[in-house]
């Protein structure tokens, strides 16, 4: 064996100027490849953890299980006081969940007295909501979701404004306004609010967004319980279990729930997940099929050059599988050197990167966040081993030609 | 005893329309341990000749055995693994290969061998030691003479104990005295081995060392001729 790698080697070292451009252009397009990834990873990272910690919206969330139908009504839509006891008191009994976040939507005018404007928000409880946003991992571990204040249990008028809708109402941290809205029976209502933040709109959020108290929420629809439920897990990886085990749970308890993954919730995450996959995959595409034709060019010249070599080692018993071995070996060697080269320049991407530390404003936080590429092992594995599958593949392709001819002919080649 | 028995051997080349018949209706028996010249002009069909003995082409009809087995109808893996195993070829051109020192050249076809040899480099320097080259073991065949390359060529031939060894105009590319000394040693092993040689030539300065000599013209043998060798 050692004897055909070190013909195999030396066969490309015979042609160092061809061989080493193969090697190139394949590390270049590996390191490109990779690096796009590792930035489509950092991006769907971030993303998941946004929706997952950030909104506090954790692994899963019920939902009534009418909440979307055509003329739903409140009480589709609402889970009462009672059921979100029972709803509570099951999940509490999971040792996987670590958090349960009831969480009231609400639309309504916010006005400072002068001006007015229509706003939707989420309103939750403010320690839930800072306990799940502790769990956010990478960027989102460290980001500062608003300017001023956190909202507090204890100040249940405490709420967060939106930047867009600070600037279409004028006001300032610690301005008082009004939210009006509708209550849950259909009457109109008002509460007093303080606001005690400001924060960037993130993914798919209005711009005319506002987070605020659970109690404040419950006081203005003048209704308890919650429109739905999110559920921190220990690991997501749990999730399929306690699903299963949560469903006929629920159906004991007589409670008409929805599950829906924080992937089905996010709408937003799978668009822009889809959207840079497929981005992903034509880059891919096209670094493939460079790689390919670029091997088969190099090893359909090697095998032009060298088809009298070819009749030789025929001549000597060397049989077709064997011939199209020996290109394989070669083909593979560029095929390891070119995926080592772009180990290598993935590598120093990802330091040149962290080095420099560049910035940018990502799709779904409108604030200017680190760019980052992660480095992902699994992904650095399969794009190693496809490249050289691909150069094999390629090589057994261009060879199979040479590797049929007639010994006869072979020989006479010239 | 017979190594090789051809029956009625013919061969027709294809070349668009044109059919090129390059040996008709050959019947020869070559036994082993001979040491033969196959002699003609250009366009007589030694090389065809070489070829079909060589297992590197099939002959168009008639029959030809070898050790007594019918190789007008192997397919090419078997083909392939009979000249591996029994015949070892000389071409004209050395044909070694370049990327490989002289001992790695002779070991070769020991690497094709079906699951490989044992110590193939223990014998393919002595091959190499046979041949007079074992102090040139590690060049490169640029590094050797034409005549150094050509001896490289016999013991990579010769290195897995082949029953014949199929020479195509071997001296061709040499010196006199590059050429005298091949000769001398292709005797010298046919003597010493009782390996078969069969040599594709006409180059006059070897007939003298050969016993056999068949002669082709147009496709056929119009001489075969057996006497003492000087």
């Amino acid at each position: 064996m050692m004897l055909w790698i070190k013909m195999a080697m030396r066969n490309l070292l015979r042609n160092r100027r061809r061989s080493t451009f193969t090697i190139l252009a394949i590390g270049f397009g590996f390191a490109g490849v990779t690096l796009f990834g590792g930035f489509v990873h950092y991006l769907t990272a971030s993303l998941r953890e946004l929706e997952i910690y950030g909104r506090a919206n954790g692994h899963m969330t019920l939902l009534k299980e009418g909440w979307d139908h055509a003329g739903a009504t409140e009480e589709d839509t609402t889970f009462s006081g009672e059921e979100l006891a029972v709803i509570k008191r099951l999940l509490d009994e999971h040792p996987a969940v670590i958090a349960v976040n009831p969480m009231m939507l609400v639309s309504g005018i916010l006005s400072d007295g002068l001006v007015s404007s229509v706003c939707y928000g989420t309103a939750s409880v403010p320690s839930t909501l800072s306990y799940i946003r502790g769990y956010a991992r990478g960027v989102l571990g460290e980001f500062r979701y608003y300017e001023g204040e956190s909202l507090e249990d204890d100040v249940p008028f405490g709420i967060g404004v939106s930047r867009g809708l600070m600037n279409a109402l004028g006001v300032e941290l610690g301005d008082s306004v009004v939210l009006a809205g509708n209550t849950a029976s259909g009457h109109f209502n008002a509460v007093d609010c303080v606001v005690r933040q400001i924060f960037e709109t993130t993914g798919d959020q209005s711009e005319r967004f506002i987070a605020l108290h659970l109690e404040q929420a419950r006081l203005l629809r003048d209704a308890d319980g919650a429109h739905r439920v999110g559920v921190l897990l220990r690991d997501e990886a749990y999730l399929p279990e306690f699903m299963e085990w949560l469903r006929p749970q629920l159906a004991e308890a007589g409670i008409e729930a929805g599950m829906r993954t924080w992937v089905e919730m996010s709408n937003f995450y799978r668009r822009v997940s889809e959207m840079f996959n497929v981005i992903n995959g034509f880059n891919l595409a096209i670094v493939l099929i460079i790689a390919v034709m670029t091997v088969i060019n190099t090893v359909s010249m090697s095998v032009m050059e060298r088809t009298r070599e070819i009749g030789t080692l025929r001549a000597l018993g060397l049989g077709t599988p064997g011939v199209r071995g020996l290109f394989a070996l070669e083909s593979a060697m560029i095929g390891i050197l070119g995926a080592a080269l772009g180990l290598l320049l993935q590598l120093a991407g990802w330091v040149t990167v962290r080095v420099l530390e560049p910035t940018w404003v990502p799709p779904q936080i409108n604030v200017e966040m680190p760019l980052l590429v992660y480095l992902v092992p699994r992904d650095m594995l399969i794009s190693t081993l496809g490249v050289i599958i691909l150069a094999v593949a390629s090589a057994l392709l261009a060879s199979r030609k040479a590797s049929e001819m007639e010994v006869v002919d072979a020989l006479r080649h010239n | 005893m017979a190594l090789y028995e051809l029956s009625g051997i013919s061969r027709t080349y294809h070349m668009g329309e044109i059919a090129v018949t390059a040996l008709q209706a050959v019947d020869l028996v070559i036994d082993i341990g001979e040491l033969i010249a196959v002699m003609g002009p250009s366009g007589s069909g030694k090389s065809t000749l070489c070829h079909l003995l060589g297992l590197l082409d099939a002959p168009t009809s008639g029959q030809i055995l070898m050790d007594g087995q019918d190789l007008s109808t192997l397919e090419e893996g078997r083909r392939a693994s009979l000249r591996n195993q029994k015949i070892g070829f000389v071409f004209q051109d050395f044909s070694l290969v370049p990327v490989l020192s002289a001992l790695e050249n002779v070991q070769l076809p020991l690497m094709f061998h079906a699951g490989g040899v044992h110590h193939s480099g223990r014998r393919a320097a002595e091959a190499l030691a046979a041949v007079g080259l074992a102090e040139h073991a590690h060049h490169r065949p640029n590094q050797l003479s034409g005549g150094q390359q050509q001896r490289v060529a016999i013991a990579r031939a010769l290195v897995t104990e082949a029953e014949v060894v199929i020479a195509d105009e071997p001296t061709a590319n040499l010196d006199s005295e590059s050429a005298a000394g091949i000769m001398e040693l292709i005797v010298k092993l046919n003597a010493e081995r009782k390996t078969t040689f069969l040599l594709s030539t006409h180059d006059a300065r070897l007939l003298a060392h050969i016993p056999r000599k068949i002669v082709l013209r147009d496709g056929r043998i119009v001489e075969d001729r057996r006497e003492a060798a000087s």
